[in-house]
């Protein structure tokens, strides 16, 4: 890795809320125009790890870098740079869409009026409308118009999905592949929807009780885990807390299994209870590798 | 602090209007209520009023602007406070000291127009019906107002913004002191001790750093 492509470093991140540890010693980082996902369950420490990145907790041990500097003190050169978007797309919603361009404006030498302008329009809305008189999934289309008019070089998006029903997740992903790939820019973003992201994300990081699980581009999540459909009318429950299967999961036809072992290592686990014309293999989502890595509790 | 202080405007316009209409409803009150005192009872009975015992015929415009000072405290920092708002402005390019300073000199803006507005109107009011020598001392008593309202208006930021329960409960403890021992200074006419109160308040301005950087750094 080239150390001047590193946007952002994440390095021993340790931090409590009380006596409950909800950060152990995370490490990971980002290169300049890589889309990199933070996944974990509710609770892994997700936002923990984005509001010490945006500078809003002090971590007890460790450190995030941003561009060279402390995330907590960044300077304003740098805060130009970087472009939060606030779990729940907080804006300033006493606002009219005219008033925060105004607003903004003035702090962003680069501010991009075309770009706002674009996704004014696709909101359809007349600009004297106060964001608090928006949907939710309007007012992400606001805060997003807000990041990327700003010209930002990297964005930092905590749980972008908050709120937003699939319509509105998508639009919001289109818009930012349709900006962020052209311009190269970095994303760190993070969403309890993972399979939205699927489609999106160069590299993942998935983390659970503060520990990085497995740190991988996308592509290679998958790797070694395997999903089969099984009838229901077998007796599951003696393969429930077999060493090799992550996941056992019941559907209206079948149960899906998502275990390590390949299809002629998966035949002979079920042999004597099932025939292996009955063992389907399907392809596995990123979601059903993130639920066999991290569990589904 | 033009953005900063275009941002607050809007936050606030509503707030300033019904300030305003709150400051000039009680002097038209305080105006009729005299001149109804007058009409009423002998003029020399309401000199002795105001000689003898010290009675202050514009009292009920201390009370709006101390609600006017609370009011503007309240709610320019508790949208910021409302969903962790205040976190928009700490990421804007900008120092944050500068940014707290800018959002707080607003407030001072506004009560200072407050205080100018206030004093002119009552001694415009005041002038229609006693002389000079009853209202000289008016600039006087409503500048400790104005010192109490920033006061007041600097611990109600501090508290709306601030996080902690445990540390609102200690900053109304000490803004109740505060607030007394500089009831105390009223009508102390030394220029001076008008001077000191003054700085006092100001540095008082500074409290609401306090839990703006806690909210920064996530203590």
């Amino acid at each position: 890795m080239n150390s001047n492509n590193v946007v952002i470093s994440v390095a021993n991140l340790e931090h409590s809320y009380g006596s409950t540890k909800v950060l152990n010693g995370l490490n990971f980082t980002i290169e300049k125009g890589k889309i990199f996902g933070l996944f974990g369950k509710n609770g892994a420490g997700k936002t923990t790890t984005i509001n010490i990145l945006m500078g809003f907790l002090t971590p007890e041990k460790g450190e995030c870098i941003i561009y060279g500097e402390k995330a907590a003190s960044l300077s304003n050169e740098n805060k130009r740079r970087i472009g939060l978007l606030h779990e729940g797309h907080i804006s300033y919603d006493f606002m009219t869409l005219e008033q925060t361009e105004k607003f903004y404006k003035d702090f962003f030498p680069n501010w991009e009026s075309k770009t706002f302008a674009y996704f004014m329009e696709k909101l359809g809305l007349p600009k004297n409308r106060k964001i608090k008189h928006m949907s939710c999934g309007q007012r992400s289309q606001v805060a997003l118009a807000v990041l990327m008019a700003q010209g930002a070089e990297t964005l930092i998006l905590d749980d972008f999905s908050m709120g937003l029903d699939a319509g509105y997740r998508r639009l919001f992903l289109d818009h930012l592949n349709q900006f962020v790939k052209d311009n190269n820019k970095t994303i760190l973003i993070t969403s309890h929807i993972v399979q939205d992201l699927e489609r999106f994300v160069d590299e993942a990081v998935i983390i659970n009780k503060g520990h990085v699980l497995l740190s991988a581009p996308l592509s290679n999540i998958k790797d070694g885990i395997y999903g089969y459909k099984l009838p229901l009318n077998i007796d599951i429950e003696k393969f429930r807390n077999h060493k090799d299967i992550l996941d056992i999961s019941i559907t209206k036809e079948h149960y899906e299994i998502i275990t390590k072992l390949a299809m002629e290592e998966g035949c002979n686990l079920f042999k004597g209870v099932i025939k292996k014309e009955q063992i389907i293999p399907y392809t596995l989502s990123f979601e059903d590798a993130f639920i066999a890595l991290t569990g589904k509790y | 602090m033009k953005s900063i202080f275009y941002k607050e405007f809007i936050k606030l316009n509503r707030i300033l209007l019904t300030v305003f209409i709150i400051n000039t409803a009680v002097l038209i009150y305080t105006f009729f209520r005299v001149r109804l005192g007058i009409m009423m009872n002998e003029p020399s009975g309401i000199w002795l009023d105001i000689i003898l015992k010290n009675g202050i015929f514009y009292s009920k415009v201390e009370t709006a602007f101390y609600i006017s000072a609370l009011l503007l405290g309240v709610m320019q920092f508790y949208p910021e406070f409302e969903r962790k708002r205040f976190r928009l402005a700490c990421h804007l390019p900008i120092n944050e000291y500068k940014m707290i300073f800018y959002t707080s000199f607003f407030g001072f803006v506004v009560i200072t127009g407050i205080w100018i507005y206030n004093t002119l109107g009552v001694i415009l009011l005041a002038a229609q019906f006693f002389p000079v020598d009853i209202y000289k001392e008016i600039p006087l008593i409503i500048f400790y107002w104005f010192i109490n309202s920033l006061i007041i208006y600097s611990f109600a930021s501090s508290i709306t913004l601030e996080a902690s329960w445990n540390v609102k409960l200690r900053l109304v403890l000490l803004m109740a002191g505060s607030i007394g021992a500089f009831k105390m200074a009223v009508y102390n006419s030394n220029p001076l001790y008008a001077f000191t109160a003054f700085v006092f308040a100001v540095i008082y301005f500074f409290a609401i750093y306090f839990p703006a950087l806690r909210f920064r750094k996530g203590l």
